[in-house]
Parts: structure tokens; sequence; C-alpha cells
């Protein structure tokens, strides 16, 4: 206890010594048991309603959709069918008329359509969405429907991106941490030495430096060998980083040790 | 502890004993300089020595190496086994935590295989607080102490640890003679009540002239003198 209660006196003399030590053990915790719970969250937050590929079907209204939504859940490789608002179709038709800078009246136009959204499954092969796409024309008509070409949203490449990203941080998170853990010790060492210094002068104790370090570190080390042990190579690649760091500081600090 | 004002007086010494320190032919190198040369010394228990010397006569260096504190180029340095015997010294630069208050460097003399409790140390430290006249004081940051304060701190410091040898260098230099008085009076009584032994260091050979003790002089590294102070 009493090394204990000396490494962090020392410790907390430093208030931002103390603040590198605690990002740096918060670190190298998240880095190890945080991924799950931020990658499910950000991941999550970030999900669209609709990742699967689609494609829009527009037909007249005198044609049943929802007879056409019906037959259209019933066959595999369909994951969902929405029925489009009529507004929404209304505007989309009329932002392509006036696309194309073509004349035409309003009145004579007939707008009377609705429209479908059919997402289709993951992974499904270009041969099987032909095949949907081609018993939708059947059941709704060649003539009457008009289709839109299949759409992959953009949202799940953002997803994959994230992925890719958290891979990135999360691999050199636990070294960040490390790193920012040992230049907190490294900080201290020399104070920690002059503690020691004067204790193991005026008390009859030694090796106070060496044991204040050990004691004060086993805990952190006890934690990173369990981690190691629960996630595997990252951490035991950490583990041996921390320990060999501490050994170097040990030297040095055993080297500044003498408050001359 | 002990009462101090009924000991004030006391001008004998505790008898000799064994000898506890010697320093067998010593020399100590700093690169080109040779701080001591060729130093025969024995330092025997319940002695009070008086080493002096001009400043760099090398009294710095050689307390340094009989505490063990700087290894020797040459020579041998036979020291007491530390675990029966326990020597605390007092630094020239006195080696006090700036930050720290009076009372928290004078807690790392707090030893728990010396004393039986906190409340027994504190008694200790009060007592001799009082003594020197600090007791009010102690809550004082080393950073603002005046260089007086601060030896009396390092002085209680090396005491409250109960030592058998304080090897003590320069520790009135920034004190009156009063003070410098006050602190042999509570030397010279642990020596008679406890067999402490004490090497005193000091610049100032009138004020070692004073106080009763062996006296040693240095002179450029060497050990030139050891006698009585009467007869310097």
């Amino acid at each position: 206890m009493f090394y204990l209660v000396t490494f962090y006196r020392t410790l907390f003399s430093k208030p931002m010594v103390a603040a590198l030590w605690g990002c740096g053990l918060f670190l190298i915790t998240f880095s190890f048991v945080g991924r799950g719970a931020l990658e499910s969250k950000l991941v999550l937050s970030t999900k669209p309603t609709q990742v699967n590929p689609y494609f829009f079907a527009v037909m007249p209204k005198g044609i049943n959709a929802e007879y056409v939504k019906r037959k259209l859940l019933d066959i595999p490789g369909v994951d969902k069918v929405n029925l489009m608002a009529e507004a929404s179709i209304e505007n989309h038709v009329k932002s392509v008329l006036e696309s194309t800078q073509l004349d035409w009246d309003s009145d004579i136009l007939d707008l009377n359509y609705s429209g479908l959204k059919v997402s289709l499954s993951q992974d499904l092969k270009p041969r099987s969405q032909k095949l949907i796409r081609n018993y939708l024309t059947r059941i709704a008509g060649e003539k009457d429907v008009t289709l839109g070409a299949i759409k992959t949203p953009r949202q799940e490449e953002s997803k994959l991106n994230l992925t890719h990203l958290f891979d990135r941080v999360f691999y050199w998170l636990p070294f960040a941490g490390i790193g920012l853990f040992l230049l907190s010790l490294f900080s201290i060492r020399e104070e920690l030495g002059k503690e020691s210094f004067i204790i193991e002068t005026y008390q009859r104790r030694n090796r106070v430096f060496e044991r204040g370090m050990a004691y004060a570190q086993a805990p952190v080390l006890l934690l990173m060998g369990a981690l190691a042990f629960s996630y595997g190579t990252v951490a035991l690649i950490g583990l041996g980083i921390t320990g060999l760091g501490l050994f170097v500081i040990l030297g040095l600090g055993i080297k500044s040790k003498k408050w001359t | 502890m002990f009462d101090f004002h009924k000991n004030q007086a006391m001008n004998f010494r505790a008898s000799v004993g064994p000898k506890l320190f010697g320093a067998e032919n010593i020399s100590v190198k700093f690169g080109q300089t040779q701080a001591l040369k060729g130093i025969d010394f024995n330092l025997h228990q319940g002695e009070i020595v008086f080493l002096t010397g001009v400043s760099g006569a090398g009294k710095t260096t050689f307390l340094k190496t009989l505490g063990g504190f700087l290894e020797p180029t040459s020579g041998r340095v036979v020291r007491p086994n530390p675990r029966k015997v326990f020597t605390a010294p007092i630094f020239q630069d006195l080696k006090l935590f700036e930050n720290q208050t009076c009372e928290q460097n004078l807690l790392s003399s707090f030893d728990p295989s010396v004393y039986k409790n906190r409340k027994e140390f504190d008694q200790d430290l009060m007592e001799l607080a009082r003594i020197l006249g600090v007791n009010n004081r102690l809550d004082l940051k080393i950073k603002n102490a005046n260089g007086g304060l601060k030896q009396k701190i390092a002085f209680m410091r090396a005491l409250l640890t109960r030592p058998d040898v304080l090897l003590a260098d320069e520790p009135t230099a920034a004190l009156d003679f009063e003070n410098a008085r006050k602190m042999f009076d509570i030397l010279n009584l642990y020596n008679v009540k406890q067999g402490l032994t004490v090497v005193w260091a000091t610049h100032n050979k009138e004020l070692a002239k004073k106080f009763t003790g062996r006296m040693v002089h240095m002179d450029k590294g060497k050990l030139i003198y050891s006698g009585h102070a009467c007869f310097i």
C-alpha cells in the first residue's frame, strides 16, 4: 500500500501527467472493449432505412398496384415493396419532363400514375434480378409499366468505409494508448526517483522506485493480460510493448534515482 | 522524547564505542579535479566530529563518500550494516520538496518500523518543532520558506529518523549562532541519551571551536588535522 500511495502521490502531483496516464489507460482499455459498442451505435445511427438494391416501377393508376405488390412479395429475391405517394410520382415525372426541355402541356398529359419501389435481396445475381423485372412486366403489362434502372444505395458504401475506418483506428488505438501511458510514466520517473531517494535515505526501506512502479502497474498489466487472452494477438503485442516500455522506464528511473 | 530545557546545559559526552566507519586511503577524482587525496579516517560510536575547512576543501565530497552517496576512485570505505546502524544525512542542498509543505517533507521520515504509531511520530515532530521555534510554520510550503526554516526542516527530517549516525553537511550555514547553538544542544542531547554519532561539516572553524567534539580539518582534499579543537 505504501508503494502504491507513493506512486499515486507523485503521479497526481503533476495533474497533466496524471491526465496523460488516465487517457493512456482509457485508450488501451477502450481499444479492446469499446469497439463493439461504439461500432454498433455509430453504424446503427448511420444505417440507411433501405440498403438493398432497388428499382422503381411506374404504371397507370388503372392497374391495381396493391395486387402487383402482393404478387411481387410472394417471390423469392424480393425483400420489400413500397407504394409511392401520388404527389411524389407527379413531381418525379414533371422534373423528368422539364429536364428534357420539350414543350408540353400539363393539361393534356395524363399524370395519373402509381409507383412502386421494389427492394431486392442483397447479393442477388443479375440473372435473378432480371427475372424479377420480367415477372413484374408480365403481371403489370408490358406496355403499361415503366421500370427504372437497378440502383445500389450509396449508404452501403459509406457503411463499408466506416468499417474500414474502424479497422484502422482500432488497430492504432492501443498503440496510442500505450504510448501515452508510457509517456506519463517517463514524465514522472525523475520525480518518483527523487521521492524514492528521499524515502530510502530517511526510512529503513529499499527499492522504493522499483516497487512503487511495479505495484502501481501490476493491476494494469493484469488487465492487459486478461484482455490479451480475451481478444488475441493485438492485445498480446500491446502487453509486450507495455512490459518492454516499463523495463526501459525502470532502467532509466533507477539511473536517475540518485538525487545528486 | 526528552525534556530539552532540563538537559540543555549538559556538556559531557557519551562514551566512545566501537568503530563504525573507516576510510582507508580514499581518493576521489572528478575528471581532472582531485577532490580527495588519500584520506584515512575512523569514526567511532558516540563521537561528535566537526569537519572543518574552507569552501572547496573536500568536506562535502568526503561526507558523501562516507555516507555511500559517492564511490571513491581508489581506497576503501568500511561502513556498518545499514540494518543495524542507520545513517541519516543532512545534505548541503537540503533536498527538500519545494512544492510540499514543511510537514509533508518531514513525513518522509515516518517509518512504521521505527515508531509504534503515527501519534508517537507526531509527538516527536512537535517537540522538535517547538524547540526549534518552527511549530507554527509547518504548513508553509518549502518554496515560500526562508533559508533558516529550510535548514531546520532538513535537520528535523534527519533527526526524526532516530538515526545512529548523523552526517550533517553545513547544517547551520543559513542560521545565526543562537540557532546553531540550539541545534548543537539537541545533537548533544541525542548523543548523551541515545549514543548518536555525529559528523558535522562546517566551513566556520570558530563555530566549531565553541562546541565540544573532535575536530577534523581538511585542506585541498587532504585531511590535515584530527584532534581537539583547542590545539588547532
